[in-house]
Formats: structure tokens, sequence, C-alpha cells
């Protein structure tokens, strides 16, 4: 099952990697996402500085919708859905596979998102630890999620508009527990973000756990 | 099974009746026999009679959508019946939460002065709300009648699995940086006698209504899932005319 | 009293009332596309085409 995995997920990051579809495309919206903010916010630091992390974890979720679109994208097209469910590939393997590439994919953004919101919020990174472990728990929820959404409305012809609508109600906890650790690690107060950092273990052990029992039965004829 | 005999004809109109007399009564004794308690504002006590009971109902039909997801997915017990049932009672809870979250807000309205407070058993609703449009979405999505079965299961118990998830959150994103929230559940201490009966009976008969309302939404999909298959049986015929001539 | 209570009970029941009969007429409707089917109420049994569900 994790031969299958690290196969399927060096497939995605390699296909990514030559069309960069998520350095070109991707990035550049979330930081858009970042100015508008700052637009919508008003020019003056008192305003955006507090906001920073609820502002930063909005965009990084809605550049998620964007990278597990793409990421389904690059199996409807040719076909490559069938070849990947009759490769005889545990089904398992490669929801694991795909939900790393797209954690993945969200890490990198997030890093790159990180110094916009310190260079255009002005927000001042402390807590770094607490920082990094956030990012990487709810990399890891969000991808499980949106593998499992999106091979349920990849069978749709209005995947565009369905996915957002599935993913992003259930992604609220995510977005809750990650604004609230990087709230406290940013002021100083990273003690005290345990609770929220064990909301996003849970939500990604949970998703994990879920997609990894149920996309065999989902990947079959969808 | 228990199922077959609600869907008989008579049963039906029997609960139907009931649940109308009973919604019937309801209204009446919450509107002009129950006394104006004091402690609330101008006549809010009687959206307590109504209140309660849909978000009970809510509860009740998306626990009802969820087992229902569950058999669908158990191979033994795996039978389009339950997928029916499935889209059926999570239909008739979306209708509830939305009718839920109304009178929330304006029990909220005449309490608080406000339409909406972040409390978190409202916030979780109004989730449950969206998460369930979504659910009822993915049902819409055409395909093969086992697919479409398989993937609403799934869908209906990912939606289902965040519900506790959203709540704690919501629960503590709330006490952590506010003081008290306001509970929807204090009203109750307050509850007695001739108001204590109005709140059952609209508990039984909101309970009814969602039973009735469920058994039609399910032979409604029983009756559009037979027209389907026919409909595809009168095509293969055709064809099979065609090819044979 | 304030007006907002009695709202509210008219909200929750028109909505009730009206979602009940858009369900009996769509069921009313969809039976009159249906030839019957012999007898008089539905029979529950599983829909043609669904044989690969039945246990053997």
């Amino acid at each position: 099952m994790l031969h299958d995995a690290v196969l399927v997920c060096r497939k995605d990051l390699r296909i990514e990697l030559r069309a960069k579809i998520g350095l070109n495309q991707v990035a550049p919206f979330a930081g858009a996402v970042l100015l508008l903010f700052g637009l919508a916010l008003g020019p003056s630091r008192q305003a955006l500085e507090p906001a920073a992390a609820g502002l930063f974890w909005v965009a990084v979720l809605l550049s998620a919708v964007l990278a597990v679109q793409r990421s389904f994208a690059v199996e409807s097209a040719h076909a490559a859905r069938d070849g990947l469910r009759l490769s005889g590939l545990d089904p398992a393997g490669i929801f694991l596979g795909k939900g790393a590439a797209i954690a993945a994919q969200l890490l990198v953004l997030e890093a790159l998102l990180t110094a916009g919101v310190a260079l255009l919020f002005g927000a001042r990174l402390a807590g770094g630890i607490v920082l990094v472990s956030s990012c990487l728990a709810a990399s890891i929820g969000l991808a499980a999620v949106g593998v499992i959404y999106g091979v349920l409305s990849s069978a749709a012809r209005v995947k565009e508009t369905l996915l957002p609508l599935l993913f992003l109600p259930v992604a609220a906890p995510v977005l809750l527990g990650a604004t609230k650790a990087w709230d406290d690690a940013l002021a100083g107060r990273a003690g005290s973000s345990g609770v929220w950092m064990s909301l996003l273990a849970v939500f990604a052990v949970l998703y994990v756990a879920v997609g990894t029992v149920a996309f065999g039965p989902l990947l079959e004829d969808t | 099974m228990m199922l077959r005999r609600i869907n008989s004809d008579g049963a039906l109109r029997v609960l139907g009746t009931l649940a109308l007399l009973g919604m019937i009564a309801t209204v009446w004794l919450g509107l002009f026999v129950t006394p104006n308690a004091v402690g609330y504002a101008d006549g809010t006590v009687r959206l307590l009679y109504i209140h309660p009971p849909l978000a009970w109902v809510m509860f009740v039909a998306y626990g009802m959508a969820t087992l229902s997801s569950l058999l669908y997915l158990w191979p033994r017990t795996r039978h389009p019946r339950f997928d029916h049932l499935a889209g059926a009672s999570a239909e008739v809870g979306v209708v509830f939460t939305g009718l839920t979250l109304v009178s929330g807000s304006i029990w909220g309205r005449t309490t608080w002065g406000v339409w909406w407070a972040w409390d978190p058993l409202l916030t979780t609703t109004a989730l449950l709300f969206v998460l369930y449009l979504g659910y009822l979405a993915i049902r819409n999505v055409p395909g093969d009648p086992e697919t479409v079965a398989r993937r609403s299961a799934v869908a209906g118990l990912v939606a289902f699995l965040d519900v506790p998830v959203v709540f704690f959150a919501v629960s503590w994103w709330r006490s952590l940086h506010q003081g008290p929230t306001v509970n929807l559940a204090t009203g109750k201490s307050y509850v007695h006698g001739s108001m204590a009966w109005t709140l059952m009976l609209g508990f039984v008969s909101f309970t009814l209504t969602y039973i009735w309302l469920m058994a039609h939404r399910y032979r409604l999909a029983v009756l559009r899932d037979r027209e389907g298959d026919e409909g595809l049986e009168a095509a293969l015929a055709e064809r099979w005319a065609e090819a044979v001539r | 009293m304030s007006g907002y209570t009695e709202a509210g009970y008219a909200i929750v029941l028109c909505t009730l009332v009206s979602y009940a009969v858009s369900l009996v007429t769509r069921e009313r409707a969809t039976r009159r596309r249906l030839p019957p089917p012999g007898s008089t109420g539905i029979d529950l049994q599983p829909p043609r085409g669904h044989s690969n569900l039945e246990r053997p």
C-alpha cells in the first residue's frame, strides 16, 4: 500500500513539476487573494495585523480547492482515471499518494503565503514550531478531505461548482483551529495553542482513516 | 419490516391525520392558551413550543440518514431501499434545519436584539445546513443508480463525521475568547404546567410530521427509480424492434 | 405581542404545508406517468436493474 502511495505521489508531483500549474497559477491566485484582503480591510496596519492569521488560512482554503481540482483534472484528461483504476494499485495507496502530493503542494504554498503575510500585513512571525506543525496537520487534513470530495465530485459535469460547496463547509474546523493556533503563536502565546493543535490532528487522522477505507468503493466506478 | 407497514396507504393516512391534528393542537395551545411567562420578551416564550421540536427532528432526520447510509455501505444489508431512505430523511432534515435556523433567529431577535449571534449551537446548525445542502447536491449528480447510491452513502458519512468536530471547535472558539454564551436551552427551567404539556405535544406532533413527510419522500424516490428503469426498458425494446426489422 | 412570534409560527407552518403539498403532487404526477403495477399500493420490491445487489 505504501509503495503504491509513493508511486502515485511521485507521479502527481512530477506532473506538477513539469506543468507548473501550481507555481504559475495557484500561487499567484493566492497572492492576489492576499492583496484583495489588504484592499478590503484598508491600509492601516492596526486592522491588518490582528486579522493576518485568519486571512492567511482563508487564502489557503481557497487555493486548496484549486489544487484539488487540478489534481483530478490531471486524472480525467485522456481517461487517465481508467488507467489508474485498472493499474492494479491499491485504492488506499492511490488515496494516500494523491493526498500526499496535494499536501506537499499546500505546504509549499503556505511557505510562500507566510512570506506574503509577513510582508504585506506586517505580521511578526513568532512561535515557529506551532506555525510549522499546524501547517503540517492542517495540510494533511485538507488534502484528505480534498481527495475524498475530489473523487466524489469528479464524476459530475458541474464539478467546478460542486467541489467548493462540499469542501469548504467540511473544512470549517480546520480554518478555525489553524487560525486560532496561528493567532496564539503570532501573539507570543504559543503555549496555549495545544487544544487547537489537537483539533487539527484529530481532523487529519479522522479523514485520512475515512479516505483509506472508503476510497476503494469510490474509485471503482464513479 | 416497519417500513413496509408505514408505507401502506391506510397507515400513512392515519399517521398524516394524527400529525395534522397534533400540529393544530400545538399551534392553538402555543399561541392562544398557554400563559405569557414572565422573564421573556413579549410573547417570545411561545417560540419555545416549536423551536426545540424542530431542532430535535433535525437531529433525528440526520441520524436516520446516517444510519441508512451505514446500512447501505454494509455489504450484507446493501439494498436500494436504504439509499432512498437516506436521501428522503436528509431532504426532510434540511427543511427542518432551515426552519430551526429561522425560528432560532427570530428568538434571538426578540431576546438578544440581534438576528444572529455566534452561539456554538447556532453556528453548528448553520454549517450543518450547508453541509447537507452539499449532500443533496451530490445526490443529484447523475450516473448509474448503484454508483450514485454508493457515492451518496460515503458523502453522507463524511458530512456526518464533521458535525461533532465542528461543534467542539465552535464551542472552544467561543468559550476561550468570550464570556459565557447565551444558551438557547436556558429557558427550559421555566417550563411547567400547561407549557410543559404543550412542549411535549410539540415534540410528538413534529416527530409524526417528520415520519409522514419522510415516508412520502421515500415513496416518491421509489417511484422515480421505477420510472427510470421502465423508461430504459422501453428504449431497449424499441431498439430491439428496430434491429429485428 | 411583538408579531415576531406569530411570523415565526407562520413561516414554519407555511413551509411544512407547501413541502408536503409538493411531495404529494410530485408523487401523483410520477404515478400517473407509470403504468399501474397491478395492485393499488406500490410494491417495495427492488426495481429491476438492481439484481446485482441481491445476495444469493
